[in-house]
């Protein structure tokens, strides 16, 4: 495997004096997807901010290493809605937008504001902005959790598609995923991590082959 | 719709019709020109001076005055209210002053200016813009303290320069609070630019209106009253109209 291209060991996360996350060792290599599932509010989102270097309202914790060029795909596709779509690529990647928008479907849409887009189209722009820049590391935090069963699942395949050529390609992108849904961690991720507990540590870790047996992981937590 | 039979416009030329018709009626009542002249003799005195060149010469001298300290008090409040909005200990430190700027009497503020810096032009403009600035940072303020806080994220993971998050976050959201602090500054401004000139300046609308005040020439005061009016409707429509427009087009693409 090649060197991990994300790493975090955290001794535990306390916020407003309630403890949160409990001591956390994991990593992440180039070309891997890891999924980090469990319940809503066991503190996911936490330890994805930790590792994208969010600010999270408390100091800093333990050591965590992460490359200088990293992207994220948000809850919400979180745009500069006063931009035309090919300028939300351009102003935040300095990268070109046409090959991007194109590679998501949206290169007929470049001229247009984002609020002219349907929800499914700005989360296509928001992840073709996250693959634009030539990021190292991808985060993804429950980036379809809001959209229909349909759309999610487009969604969750575009996202396998454009990682998977990226791999072929060879220049791999380590990916960090976070959700609750168990068919797109099995879409997505080569190996999960399953958090629980309070405050929450990872109480286990799977390669992941289907999603059936990451939903009796996951429960038997 | 409600007013589509009426074609575009229709509707302020009539109202500001009834307004030069009721101040008419009141002129006839009045019966005395000297006190209150009615339209037909301001728009006769309003030609007198045009034609001399005066009108011109004193509009553009207050329009400058009042492009200066508009500028000025934007710039800053702009910035001023963008540092408190974002940085809570600043702001719980600056409000105290804000509060006491903002209750300060302009009187005051240009009373003082003419004391302290002489009575020149610096005087003048810092006077005007010193006064509107409070309200400007007050707005801007409001705005800074409701910026989305997914988007300062959003800019810290694609690592965006101090600039690109100046104009491409911060600034299109403060737009609808600047929109209304311009709209509120322009309108206040001229006239506290009138009362600086009225009190230490040797040309101006102001300085016309305080010459004309002191021969008790009403019509005269209302030519240079009326026609600056008429300037910053012009500005309002050919300048903040179309900023706003511009700013706005994200929302109604």
């Amino acid at each position: 495997m090649s060197a991990p291209v994300l790493t975090l060991s955290i001794p535990g996360f306390a916020f407003g004096g309630a403890a949160v996350l409990g001591p956390i060792e994991m990593s992440v290599a180039a070309g891997e997807t890891v999924a980090i599932l469990g319940p809503s509010g066991i503190g996911k989102s936490t330890l994805l901010r930790l590792a994208a270097g969010l600010p999270t309202g408390a100091g800093p914790v333990g050591r965590i290493t992460r490359p200088a060029r990293l992207s994220m795909a948000f809850q919400e596709p979180v745009l500069l809605p006063w931009r035309s779509v090919a300028d939300n690529i351009a102003i935040t990647t300095g990268a070109d937008p046409g090959p991007a928008l194109a590679e998501v479907g949206l290169a007929d849409k470049a001229a247009l504001f984002p609020g002219q887009l349907s929800l499914g189209q700005r989360r296509r722009l928001a992840l073709a902005r996250a693959l634009a820049g030539g990021t190292e590391l991808l985060l993804l935090d429950e980036p379809f959790a809001s959209l229909d069963e349909a759309t999610a699942g487009e969604m969750t395949a575009l996202t396998a598609a454009l990682l998977a050529r990226r791999r072929a390609q060879g220049r791999g992108i380590a990916a960090l995923l976070i959700t609750h849904a168990a068919e797109e961690a099995a879409a997505l991720a080569s190996r999960a991590l399953v958090l629980g507990g309070t405050p929450a540590t990872i109480r286990a870790e799977a390669a992941v082959e289907d999603a059936q047996a990451l939903r009796r992981l996951v429960a038997a937590i | 719709m409600k007013g589509a039979f009426w074609p575009r416009g229709a509707v302020p030329a009539a109202s500001l019709a009834l307004l030069v018709l009721i101040w008419a009626l009141g002129a006839a009542v009045a019966g005395d020109p000297q006190l209150l002249p009615g339209p037909l003799a301001v728009a006769r005195l309003t030609m007198i001076e045009a034609a001399t060149g005066d009108l011109a010469r004193h509009l553009l001298a207050t329009l400058a005055r009042v492009a200066a300290a508009f500028t000025l008090a934007l710039s800053i409040g702009l910035g001023l209210g963008l540092a408190l909005g974002r940085r809570p200990r600043l702001d719980a430190f600056a409000d105290p002053w804000l509060v006491v700027l903002l209750n300060l009497p302009a009187l005051v503020v240009i009373v003082l200016c003419y004391i302290w810096i002489g009575l020149n032009e610096v005087a003048a403009i810092l006077a005007v813009a010193i006064n509107k600035i409070p309200m400007v940072t007050a707005i801007v303020r409001e705005g800074a303290r409701a910026f989305d806080p997914a988007l300062d994220d959003m800019a810290q993971i694609y690592r965006l320069s101090w600039r690109a998050r100046l104009r491409h976050i911060a600034l299109p959201q403060l737009a609808p609070h600047a929109a209304a602090a311009a709209r509120s500054g322009l309108s206040l401004v001229w006239k506290i630019v009138l009362v600086v000139e009225f009190l230490g300046r040797s040309n101006g609308v102001g300085f016309m209106i305080h010459l004309h005040f002191q021969q008790f020439d009403v019509g005269r005061v209302l030519v240079y009253a009326l026609a600056f009016v008429g300037v910053m409707l012009v500005v309002e429509k050919l300048l903040m109209q179309p900023w706003e427009r511009r700013a706005r087009r994200w929302r109604t693409a």
